[in-house]
């Protein structure tokens, strides 16, 4: 048998070219279907597993699949917003627990979440570093994003302007990191959470600005009416809430009109669950109340149609693979006459002769099948953060 | 008894309640306060955290005030945008308790609450709703029915002794009502001057009309401040200014010059040095009585 393993082998590595090509072309014919398979499983365990930890998502009428995936993955949707009020509307009814995001904006990149603190308490998230979000102007960050921009508590983080060319549009808004969250291999680690009131500055709804003294500040004053100082376009705003200025923010209009990009709504019980989602599926409502889970099953419906085609499209590549290895085997026997013969003149049986054939093949199955086992258990370790890579 | 009868049974747990700890309630003003101190006992812990030389409309918290807040079991605010630390703080929503509403349908909206302009634009006002609704006695009422059922929820042993306490304290708010009843059959339709939207609740209760003078605390009121209320005390012969604080002498004397009488009633956002929420309320409402009757010419002009 030693015999059998030495020959086989030397015979391998003396055709090199051939050994690798045929390994190369087994593990790739097995490769796709595994991975296929397995990436499949873990988009649906992601998917799934927030989803599930999302019992009803609010928003306006309008695509269900955008509102559920920018509620719990934060992707940029463009959703029509719906109000504070709408908020306080589900809260009034005692089923649920309202919890109002907006997801308008970015900093450096990454998605900024308005939100209030329930949502770490829904999401159970906990603060490694620093605090909890205190004030206006301050942001807790995720995981990832302070690993990516290198950022701690007390820095600070510029949110991006919606439209550099929009001069008169939103100013961007330093914001002070108080606090990291810890790692949670979900989209928590590569968002940036404020303050629901920290959002409406940065989108221009609230502001804070120096007060104006009509005496020393005769430049910035356009005119005196009674006790109401006009004051010209020269008042400088200002972009960063600090606790000097933090008292002169304000914000214009009623809170019940501002905007909100989605909520996150967690009924009490089973029965507020059904009977809000009667309240809201109604041609009179102004929101769609929908389930994360049953968003995620259609959209798992469409994927595993997809791979239905790529599972047997990996089928026929399987065979046509199989047939290429068959002529492959059956061409090298051919080509492989003589030292068969000589083999045999030497004294070798014709079934040890097979063995070693047989061995051969089975070597390169065997090294194929190793190298898919150690793919896939890369894949595994990493396979949430390459499908977040894949998608992002 | 008729609190909780018609609320499902569905709201969270309470967490604190549960660790056996006392679970400690915020407010953001005098009058709340007065309330939840009324309903519980030492089983819960109330904490007012306005010191008592602060102004609660404007008063922000230090850092670590902040975190007492944030992890307070409850925390009960008035609405109307009366505190500015609850539109300037990061607050769990679960646990904000906005007194406002339940008041939804007896709110006071007033058209030019704030004036105010931006860049070269002119001037313009924003419509705002008036906050001191525990001037009437009846609003307060209703603030302290919303505030007990959410205290029950949050102790629920407490229930009997909540829901008895909430009696005696309307029982305890009967007198106020009484006085607010003779001073409007014995004044209806007063005109009133105010510095800022303060008084609207108690006018309505009362039968009378607020003007109110975009006055700002602590400034002088200039040349056309002074032509303002001329004008309007000529067009509604109005011929009383209710002030939240004692003013200074010289603007009463002023005042009295241009024919207007200056009379103080405290909402009492803080706690009076002396007596509580009803008796100093009480005090103030006679001494408004005798303020009227001592100026019976005025007040018959200014009767529509």
């Amino acid at each position: 048998m030693n015999g059998i393993l030495r020959l086989t082998l030397r015979y391998l590595a003396y055709n090199k070219l051939k050994t690798i090509t045929l390994i190369m072309c087994v593990s790739l014919a097995l490769l796709l279907p595994v991975l296929l398979q397995f990436g499949v499983a873990q988009f649906e365990q992601d998917l799934m597993s927030r989803a599930r930890s999302t019992p009803l998502v609010a928003g306006v009428k309008g695509s269900r699949f955008d509102l559920a995936l920018q509620s719990m993955y934060f992707s940029r949707a463009d959703l029509e917003p719906t109000s504070m009020r709408e908020v306080e509307s589900i809260q009034e009814t005692n089923y649920a627990l309202p919890i109002p995001l907006t997801l308008r904006f970015t900093a450096q990149g990454f998605p900024v979440v308005g939100t209030t603190l329930d949502y770490f308490e829904f999401r159970k998230r906990e603060i490694a570093e620093g605090t909890q979000l205190k004030r206006l102007g301050d942001c807790v960050i995720g995981a990832n994003v302070a690993a990516t921009l290198q950022l701690k508590p007390g820095d600070r983080l510029m949110s991006d302007p919606l439209n550099v060319f929009d001069l008169s549009g939103n100013y961007p808004l330093k914001m002070r990191v108080v606090g990291v969250l810890g790692k949670s291999n979900s989209p928590d680690d590569e968002a940036v959470f404020v303050d629901l009131k920290t959002e409406w500055i940065i989108s221009g709804i609230g502001h804070g600005h120096q007060s104006i003294n009509a005496e020393s500040n005769k430049d910035l004053v356009l005119k005196q009416e009674g006790q109401t100082t006009v004051a010209n376009a020269a008042v400088p705003q200002f972009n960063e809430v600090t606790d000097k200025n933090l008292a002169s923010f304000h914000f214009h209009g009623e809170t019940d009109t501002f905007p909100i990009s989605a909520i996150i709504v967690v009924p009490f019980d089973q029965k507020s669950e059904v009977l809000l989602l009667g309240l809201y599926d109604t041609k009179g409502a102004e929101l769609q109340l929908i389930r994360p889970t049953e968003i995620v099953n259609e959209l798992m419906g469409m994927v595993f149609r997809v791979k239905q085609l790529f599972d047997m499209n990996a089928l026929l590549v399987s065979i046509s693979v199989g047939l290429l290895l068959a002529l492959v085997f059956v061409l090298s026997l051919r080509l492989r006459k003589r030292e068969r013969q000589t083999m045999f003149q030497l004294g070798c049986s014709r079934s040890m002769i097979w063995k070693l054939q047989l061995t051969e093949v089975i070597f390169i199955l065997a090294a194929s099948l190793l190298i898919v086992l150690g793919i896939t258990a890369i894949v595994r370790v990493y396979a949430s953060q390459l499908l977040r890579l894949w998608f992002s | 008894m008729t609190l909780c009868a018609c609320q499902p049974d569905t709201q969270p747990k309470p967490k604190q309640a549960a660790e056996n700890k006392t679970p400690v309630v915020v407010v953001v003003n005098y009058p709340l306060q007065f309330i939840v101190e009324s309903l519980v006992g030492p089983e819960i812990q109330v904490l007012n955290p306005v010191p008592p030389d602060a102004n609660p409309e404007t008063w922000l918290p230090a850092d670590a005030m902040i975190q007492t807040i944030q992890q307070a079991d409850l925390i009960v605010t008035n609405g109307a945008n009366f505190a500015d630390w609850v539109k300037k703080l990061s607050l769990p929503r679960s646990k904000v308790l906005r007194t406002s509403l339940s008041l939804k349908d007896a709110l006071i909206s007033v058209p030019d609450f704030e004036v105010h302009s931006h860049g070269t634009g002119a001037a313009h006002s924003h419509a705002g709703t008036v906050a001191f609704f525990w001037l009437d006695p009846a609003l307060m009422e209703r603030q302290a029915e919303v505030i007990a059922q959410r205290l029950i929820q949050l102790v629920p042993q407490e229930k009997e002794s909540i829901t008895a306490n909430l009696e005696k304290l309307k029982d305890s708010l009967k007198p106020l009502s009484q006085e607010l009843d003779q001073l409007q059959a014995e004044y209806p339709g007063l005109h009133w001057f105010s510095e800022r939207p303060v008084y609207q609740y108690l006018a309505r209760r009362c039968g009378w009309t607020m003007h109110h003078l975009h006055w700002k605390q602590g400034t002088v009121p200039n040349e056309s401040d002074w032509d303002k209320l001329k004008t309007m005390q000529r067009e509604q012969k109005i011929p009383f200014l209710l002030w939240e604080h004692q003013p200074e002498e010289k603007r009463v004397e002023e005042l009295a010059q241009h024919g207007v009488n200056s009379v103080v009633l405290d909402p009492l956002t803080m706690k009076p040095a002396q007596g509580d929420y009803v008796t100093e309320m009480q005090r103030q409402l006679v001494q408004l009585r005798q303020f009227l009757k001592q100026h019976q010419s005025e007040t018959a002009e200014s009767k529509e």
